[in-house]
């Protein structure tokens, strides 16, 4: 075996995929090869960093939700109208003229569809939804910044909602830094932050979505 | 408590998932959830977008229920129907990218996070925090294929042949994708791996640059 075919070799090695034969040859080659031996190390090396990339770990119970929509569409009722307004956060808009419509039809959506009505909290984020906000919730000073400074120039477009108060953001930040506040929030532009008391959030279980062009301090 | 379903296997679980048992499809979503978040936000790279897709997936698993056949692993068949969800998903969006700033904190990617792992030193935490970054960052720069591959090889643990059976191809191509995908690993933690020090990431930048094309045009 030449040193070029045991390198080809050398992944399915590792991941014990070769025969008894080729792991024979392979391992016989490797006795006598520097090189391919260092390779193989430099190989095992990488595949053990590998494992540096942690597991995500469940925010919620995701069936819980499968199965109500199961239950509600065996009950003849379909989720469109939440699945339409999902879809348009995951296509990308490509301008800003896209967003804009989708934003417009977001807000007119939930206006003409008499069910979702619109909601604006304490700090100025429209929602729209079904259910009440939830009474402003003191949050120690230290685990709510929010940005002191950002120029109307610097910022882009962002989407942003909630669904059961786990925070759904996408945002084109012009180029800029972005950061993001302890309870979540995602602020792009420069300066400091600056600590506030309270804030509302969705009620729990209340599905919310919402588009609406980041508001100034 | 001991789950009824305990010592039942996936496939006989989906046997009566497919006689209408909501139990035995809330016990498989109640095993799968957790590894398939990892795998879809691993693929996708946002966690917001991974738990949409794991709903999707389970929503498609209930549906076809009816097209699963006994003799094959039903956790291939789940993954095939992740794969291909989670390419479409990529498909659609890899003209236009937004920064998805939907990480909880404590796992935030490309913003400023405030937070650190509870237990660990700052530096401890930081650390596994860069590795992980590092680890991330390379897989990133995969070519589609070749990440899928890795993903299930690596991360899922999946055997070569089952990877083909799920990516629809063959054996001999899913050995080619892992070995091309693993030399560019190499080489992407070639410095670290050779104890340098890494430069902080301009993946913010990167990112920031397609996000101001974005903007712009």
């Amino acid at each position: 075996m030449n040193c070029n075919k045991t390198i080809k070799q050398l992944p399915a090695y590792l991941d014990h995929e070769l025969s008894r034969q080729e792991v024979a040859e392979l391992e016989l080659h490797l006795e006598i090869c520097i090189f391919c031996s260092t390779e193989l190390g430099a190989l095992r090396a990488t595949s053990k960093m590998l494992d540096a990339w942690q597991d995500t770990s469940p925010r919620r119970r995701y069936v819980d939700s499968v199965l109500n929509q199961i239950r509600a569409e065996e009950r003849g009722v379909t989720g469109k109208a939440k699945i339409g307004m999902r879809l348009l956060h995951q296509r990308c808009v490509p301008t800003a003229i896209r967003a804009a419509a989708a934003i417009v039809f977001l807000i007119g959506f939930s206006v003409f569809s008499g069910h979702v009505p619109i909601k604006r909290t304490q700090d100025g984020v429209a929602l729209s939804g079904v259910g009440d906000l939830e009474p402003a919730k003191p949050i120690p000073p230290e685990k709510y910044l929010m940005p002191s400074y950002i120029r109307p120039s610097e910022i882009g477009l962002v989407l942003r909602g909630y669904d059961n108060r786990s925070p759904i953001v996408k945002t084109s930040s012009g180029g800029l830094p972005i950061r993001n506040s302890r309870d979540g929030r995602f602020f792009f532009g420069r300066g400091g932050f600056t600590e506030v008391n309270h804030v509302y959030f969705p009620r729990d279980g209340m599905s919310v979505e919402s588009v609406v062009p980041l508001e100034l301090p | 408590m001991k789950s009824q379903f305990e010592n039942v296997t996936d496939e006989e679980l989906m046997c009566l998932v497919q006689n209408g048992n909501m139990d035995a499809f809330s016990e498989l979503a109640r095993r799968y959830e957790g590894r398939l978040l990892s795998f879809l936000h691993r693929f996708v790279g946002n966690v917001t977008q991974a738990e949409d897709l794991l709903q999707a997936t389970l929503l498609r698993v209930y549906r076809a229920r009816a097209r699963f056949k006994g003799s094959g692993k039903f956790s291939m068949w789940l993954y095939t129907i992740a794969a291909n969800l989670a390419k479409d998903y990529l498909r659609k969006t890899r003209k236009y990218r937004f920064i998805a700033l939907d990480a909880p904190v404590g796992q935030s990617s490309n913003v400023i996070d405030f937070y650190e792992a509870k237990g660990e030193s700052a530096s401890e935490s930081a650390q596994k925090k860069e590795i992980s970054r590092l680890v991330r960052l390379a897989v990133e720069r995969l070519p589609h294929d070749q990440k899928l591959t890795i993903l299930l090889s690596h991360y899922e643990g999946m055997r070569y042949g089952e990877i083909a059976k799920v990516l629809g191809c063959s054996k001999g191509t899913v050995k080619s994708r892992v070995f091309r995908a693993k030399m560019k690993l190499k080489e992407f933690l070639a410095d670290y791996l050779a104890g340098k020090e890494v430069a902080p990431s301009n993946e913010l930048q990167q990112d920031d640059k397609t996000i101001a094309g974005i903007s712009g045009s």
